[in-house]
């Protein structure tokens, strides 16, 4: 996918173009917030990667504008105010998705992927991954035709990962999009919860969904 | 006094030497008196002088007893003599003056003139003593007077000594305290305690900049090491990414390497968090059902709990409400969930309590069965990077406490540390949380 990236650091900025490269993209990288916002006008991205602190414009002031020319690509900020209160203003400019400096390369490659995978979900009432179907108005799981008790949590949990099925998730995606907690447990909350979770969908069933990709997080995969 | 004594006494002996040399004088000059003109030349000369005003006191006594002068018998104090040369005699007398009787002492010699008469010659010795005895009480006087003096003076100074180095000592103590805010007043007069005052001071002053710049520097340096910590996990992810998948033990190195990078930059992480949070008194503060945080807390913790084989159990409160930080609260009461879970041994207990206080205060409660922590350590714990012995090979549980401890002062509310279950793996530590209630 196409994907622009508005950063004025001179290290990051390149180091970010290589990495998204290198994971498969074709990236812009811009170093202005009015060039990047000119840019990102013409429409032809699929993610916007922008910092908040740039020359010309903030990235969060470019998103805000953005949204009232209409143009709704996928936003992700990056910031090194990583605290509540910006994260909030971030994503009520109208970006989709907020992480703090610095972090993990694996992290914004995976809230990239997500951003661009997430982009048409409108209203489903059913995910599938394999034999595994989620009925989101009865709060239902099956699989290959068996009913599968969640706890609410769980069903969160696993309606997060089908609907990022084939992607990596990481355990701070995890933390902030199901659980909210937006720092960082000092137990493996979320290894145990997954744990529990593969126990549920996987154990009985012969071919494993649910796999950790080691160093970066999990993967919901046929 | 020593030098007092010396001198009343020089004083007297010098009074005496010329009371002396006059009388002895007086003598010779009626010694050639006689020889020049006989017994009745010295009659004369006798009669004259003793007529005349002055201190000296003649007494001729001849050889038929007949008695001149100025006394009609030789004084009961005096010793007749007999041989010759001249006795030295001390004598008291009355003399009527116009003040009326005075006890005059007198001093003086007696002898025979040329072997023929005695002769005795006194001189009042009274002011030469009274001289010598007024000497002396001015002597003692201005002795006792300048004694007086400096003992006054030296107990003023010795007030102010004690005060100033009362005054420097408080300094000194507050800044062992880790109070470097006091200082020491100068009294101006600019002596050595002025000059002592004065380097405690700048010393104080290099010491309190010399804490701003640590601590600044502490933050600084978490701020500045997370940009080459960024970098090298950089590196290392991209080293990760590029190496041959058949060299796994190259990618396990790799591997090793940024999960250690990681667990540092969390801690700078933390550091970082901690440094804002205390040095601010802003909080994003809302309504926040504390219950539902609570609850949130035991059903995430819970199966957690069953991994380490630990009984958690909850007793919460229904629909208490705080005005807060959700996310600072949450984060806190995952700290002291986190904590209670690393130090509770496995088939050890841990509750987790949310009750309403009738002082206005909600009270979030965790109690745990592992070794607590001693008393006297209680208070040290909520400190910045304090951690205790016990728990040194347990990474960021220094930060855990105090960043629990700044997210309730933030609160304005209060943390209390008290012993926790006791199921034989030491006294447990409680930890209570006391956050003001919302008015409902």
């Amino acid at each position: 996918m196409r994907v622009l990236v508005v950063e004025d650091d001179g290290k990051q900025g390149p180091a970010l173009k290589r990495s998204l490269e290198e994971d498969g993209h074709t990236v812009d990288l811009a170093g202005d917030g009015l060039v990047g916002e000119s840019m990102a006008k013409d429409g032809v991205y699929d993610v916007l990667v922008l910092d908040w602190m740039l020359p010309g414009k903030t990235g969060c002031d470019v998103v805000r504008d953005l949204r009232g020319a209409g143009v709704s690509t996928p936003v992700l900020i990056l910031s090194a105010m990583n605290d509540v209160k910006h994260r909030v203003e971030g994503l009520n400019a109208g970006s989709n998705d907020y992480l703090g400096k610095p972090f993990p390369l694996e992290e914004l490659l995976a809230r990239v992927r997500a951003l661009w995978h997430g982009r048409n979900s409108g209203p489903v009432t059913r995910l599938q991954v394999a034999d595994m179907e989620m009925d989101l108005l009865a709060r239902t799981v099956h699989r290959g035709g068996k009913r599968i008790d969640l706890q609410p949590r769980e069903f969160r949990l696993l309606e997060y990962l089908m609907r990022h099925a084939g992607q990596v998730v990481t355990r701070t995606m995890l933390l902030e999009k199901v659980w909210d907690y937006h720092f960082d447990p000092q137990t493996n909350v979320i290894d145990v919860h997954i744990s529990r979770l593969r126990t549920k969908i996987d154990r009985e069933f012969g071919k494993q969904l649910l796999h950790t990709v080691r160093g970066s997080g999990y993967r919901l995969d046929a | 006094m020593g030098i007092l004594i010396l001198v009343y006494f020089g004083a007297l002996r010098e009074a005496e030497i010329r009371n002396d040399a006059e009388v002895r004088s007086e003598f010779k000059s009626l010694v050639d008196a006689y020889a020049g003109g006989g017994l009745t030349q010295l009659n004369q000369e006798v009669i004259e002088r003793s007529a005349a005003p002055g201190p000296i006191s003649y007494l001729l006594i001849t050889d038929g007893e007949e008695v001149i002068g100025d006394f009609d018998r030789l004084p009961d104090e005096v010793k007749d003599i007999n041989g010759p040369g001249l006795v030295p005699v001390q004598f008291s007398t009355s003399t009527s003056t116009e003040d009326g009787e005075q006890i005059v002492r007198a001093r003086g010699v007696i002898g025979r003139v040329l072997s023929g008469p005695k002769l005795l010659i006194a001189r009042d010795y009274t002011e030469a003593r009274d001289v010598a005895d007024r000497m002396f009480a001015t002597l003692v006087i201005a002795g006792l007077s300048s004694a007086v003096l400096s003992i006054l003076a030296g107990a003023l100074a010795g007030y102010h000594a004690a005060s100033r180095v009362s005054q420097l000592t408080k300094a000194a103590r507050a800044a062992s305290d880790g109070d470097l805010t006091q200082r020491v007043p100068m009294s101006g007069w600019q002596d050595e305690f002025d000059r002592l005052a004065r380097q405690l001071n700048e010393m104080l002053d290099r010491l309190e900049r010399q804490e701003a710049a640590t601590r600044g520097a502490g933050d600084a340096i978490a701020h500045d090491m997370r940009s080459p910590l960024t970098r090298l996990r950089s590196r290392l992810e991209e080293g990760l990414r590029s190496a041959q998948p058949d060299m796994e033990s190259q990618r396990e190195a790799l591997r090793a390497a940024l999960e250690e990078t990681e667990s540092v930059l969390k801690t700078f992480n933390a550091i970082f968090q901690l440094s804002q949070l205390t040095s601010s008194d802003h909080l994003n503060a809302q309504r926040v059902v504390v219950t539902a945080l609570v609850d949130e807390i035991f059903e995430t913790y819970l199966p957690v709990a069953e991994d380490h084989h630990i009984t958690l159990t909850a007793e919460i409160a229904r629909g208490l409400v705080i005005f807060g930080d959700a996310q600072l609260v949450m984060q806190a009461i995952a700290n002291l969930m986190d904590n209670a879970l690393k130090f509770t041994p496995s088939g050890g207990r841990i509750e987790i309590g949310l009750r309403s206080r009738p002082d206005d205060f909600n009270e979030i409660r965790i109690s745990d069965s592992g070794p607590g922590i001693p008393p006297e350590d209680r208070e040290r714990v909520k400190g910045r990077f304090v951690r205790l012995d016990a728990t040194r090979n347990s990474p960021g549980a220094g930060l855990g406490l105090s960043l629990v401890n700044a997210v309730t002062e933030l609160h304005r509310g209060r943390m209390f540390l008290d012993d926790g279950i006791d199921a034989g793996a030491g006294p447990g530590l409680t930890v209570r949380l006391l956050l003001p209630a919302a008015p409902r």
